[in-house]
C-alpha cells in the first residue's frame, strides 16, 4: 500500500512538473541547447583544422591531453565534426517537428539524442578512465546531450499524453 | 453590379472568394515556414564564420603577436641546453616539456626557425616538466639531460617529440629512451647512467622551480632577448619578431 502511495504523490509531482514545463518553454530550450552544442562542436573541429592546442598548464586540466589522443579523431576525422552534424540534424528535427507536429519526428529526435548521450557516457569514461584528463569543450557537449536527452524525452511524454487527452 | 448578380452567382463568387482567402492564408504559412529555415540556415552560418573569425583572431595569424617584458628571464649559462652562437644578437628561449601536445604543434616551427636562423640565433631548451599532468615529463627530461652528456641534445629531442605519441602513455619509457640514445649513436650505458643520475633530475628540477618561481603556468613558452612571446601561433609570427630583434628594434 505504501509503495502505491508513493508512486502516486511522484506520479502527481510528475505531473505537476509537466505542466510547469510547457511545451513551447521545452521546445525552445532544446533548440537552444542544440544550438550551443553545435557552437562548442564547430569551435572544436576549426581548432583541428587549424592545428590549434591549447597550452599545457601547470595547474593541469589536460584538455591538450584529450585533444590530441587517438580518441579524438577516427581515420583522422576529428569526432567533433559528426558532433557537429549531430547537432544539426537535430536541430533540423525539432524544427521539422515544429512545422509538421508528426510525433514521429520527435521520436527520431530521441533516437538520435539517445546515441549521443550514449556516446557522450563512452567519451566521458575515455576521459576519466583512460586518459586521465578531462576536456572542457567535450564536457559542455557531454552535458548538454544530457540534458537534451532529458527535454527532449518531456517533449516526448507531453506530446503522447496531448495525443491520448 | 451584385444586384445584378442571381442567387447561386453570389454563392460562387462568395466561395471563390474564400478560396482565394484560404490560399493566401496557406501561402503566407508556407512563407513563415522558409523564413524558419532560411533564417536558421543564415543563424548557422554566420556562428560558424563568427567563431571562425574568434579562433583566428586569438591565434595571432593576423599579425597581433608581441614581445613584452614581463618576467625576467634567468640569462643564458654554461650549463643550458643551446644551439647556436653564444655571442648571437639574439637569443630564443622556449619553455617545453616533452610530453606537452602543444609544445609537439609548437615543434615543427621551432625546427624551421633554427633552420632559417642558423648561425644568427642562439636557441635555448630550457626543461618545464609539468609532472602532475604528464606522467613521463620528467624521464624523458631526464633522457634528454642524458643526450646532452654526450652531445647530442637536440638530436634526442627531435626524436622525442617525433615519437611523442609512442611513449607518453607507457608505464615506463626508460627502455624506449635507452632505444633511442642506440639509434643515435650514444653509448647506451653512459647514456642510462646519466638519465636515472640523481643530479639529473636534481638539475631539471631546479629548472622547473626557476620557471615557476618568474611565474610561468604553461607551456610552451617563447622568450626573444628576455621578452616573453604572446599571440604568435604561425611561424610568420615568430619570424617577424625575430626580424625586429636582429634589426634592433
Amino acid at each position: 500500500m505504501a509503495i502505491t502511495g508513493s508512486n502516486y504523490s511522484l506520479q502527481k509531482a510528475l505531473n505537476r512538473f509537466s505542466s510547469f514545463l510547457s511545451s513551447s518553454v521545452l521546445f525552445t530550450f532544446s533548440l537552444l541547447l542544440a544550438f550551443v552544442g553545435f557552437l562548442d562542436a564547430t569551435y572544436l573541429t576549426i581548432t583541428h583544422y587549424k592545428h590549434i592546442i591549447p597550452p599545457c598548464t601547470v595547474s593541469g586540466g589536460g584538455c591538450e591531453t584529450v585533444l590530441t589522443s587517438q580518441f579524438a579523431t577516427i581515420f583522422g576525422i576529428p569526432i567533433a565534426i559528426f558532433g557537429a552534424l549531430y547537432y544539426i540534424a537535430l536541430l533540423m528535427f525539432l524544427l521539422l517537428y515544429q512545422q509538421k507536429k508528426q510525433s514521429q519526428l520527435l521520436f527520431l529526435s530521441l533516437l538520435l539524442v539517445s546515441v549521443g548521450l550514449f556516446v557522450s557516457i563512452v567519451l566521458i569514461i575515455i576521459q576519466g578512465f583512460v586518459l586521465h584528463a578531462f576536456c572542457q569543450y567535450c564536457l559542455v557537449s557531454e552535458v548538454v546531450t544530457f540534458i537534451l536527452f532529458d527535454t527532449v524525452w518531456w517533449l516526448r511524454r507531453k506530446s503522447i499524453v496531448h495525443k491520448q487527452a | 453590379m451584385e444586384d445584378s448578380l442571381t442567387k447561386d452567382e453570389k454563392k460562387k463568387l462568395r466561395q471563390e472568394e474564400w478560396k482565394e482567402k484560404l490560399q493566401k492564408e496557406e501561402q503566407k504559412k508556407r512563407m513563415t515556414k522558409m523564413s524558419w529555415w532560411i533564417g536558421g540556415f543564415i543563424l548557422l552560418g554566420l556562428s560558424v564564420w563568427f567563431l571562425y573569425a574568434v579562433v583566428n583572431g586569438s591565434n595571432g595569424s593576423t599579425g597581433s603577436a608581441t614581445a613584452t617584458a614581463t618576467v625576467s628571464v634567468p640569462a643564458v649559462g654554461n650549463d643550458d641546453m643551446t644551439s647556436g652562437p653564444i655571442n648571437a644578437k639574439v637569443v630564443f628561449i622556449e619553455y617545453a616539456d616533452f610530453q606537452c601536445p602543444a609544445c609537439l604543434a609548437a615543434y615543427p616551427l621551432i625546427k624551421q626557425l633554427m633552420q632559417s636562423y642558423n648561425g644568427k640565433v642562439l636557441f635555448v631548451y630550457r626543461f618545464f616538466p609539468l609532472e602532475n599532468i604528464h606522467q613521463n615529463a620528467l624521464i624523458s627530461a631526464q633522457a634528454g639531460y642524458a643526450a646532452s652528456k654526450q652531445g647530442k641534445f637536440w638530436e634526442m629531442h627531435d626524436v622525442l617529440f617525433d615519437h611523442q605519441n609512442d611513449w607518453a602513455t607507457m608505464s615506463n619509457p626508460q627502455a624506449t629512451f635507452v632505444s633511442y640514445a642506440k639509434n643515435l649513436g650514444l653509448n647506451t650505458d653512459q647514456f642510462r647512467k646519466n638519465m636515472t643520475d640523481p643530479k639529473t633530475a636534481l638539475y631539471i628540477k631546479t629548472q622547473e622551480q626557476k620557471a615557476l618561481q618568474i611565474g610561468l603556468n604553461a607551456t610552451p613558452m617563447f622568450f626573444i632577448n628576455g621578452k616573453q612571446i604572446e599571440g604568435a601561433g604561425v611561424y610568420s609570427d615568430f619570424k617577424k619578431l625575430i626580424d625586429q630583434a636582429l634589426m634592433g628594434k
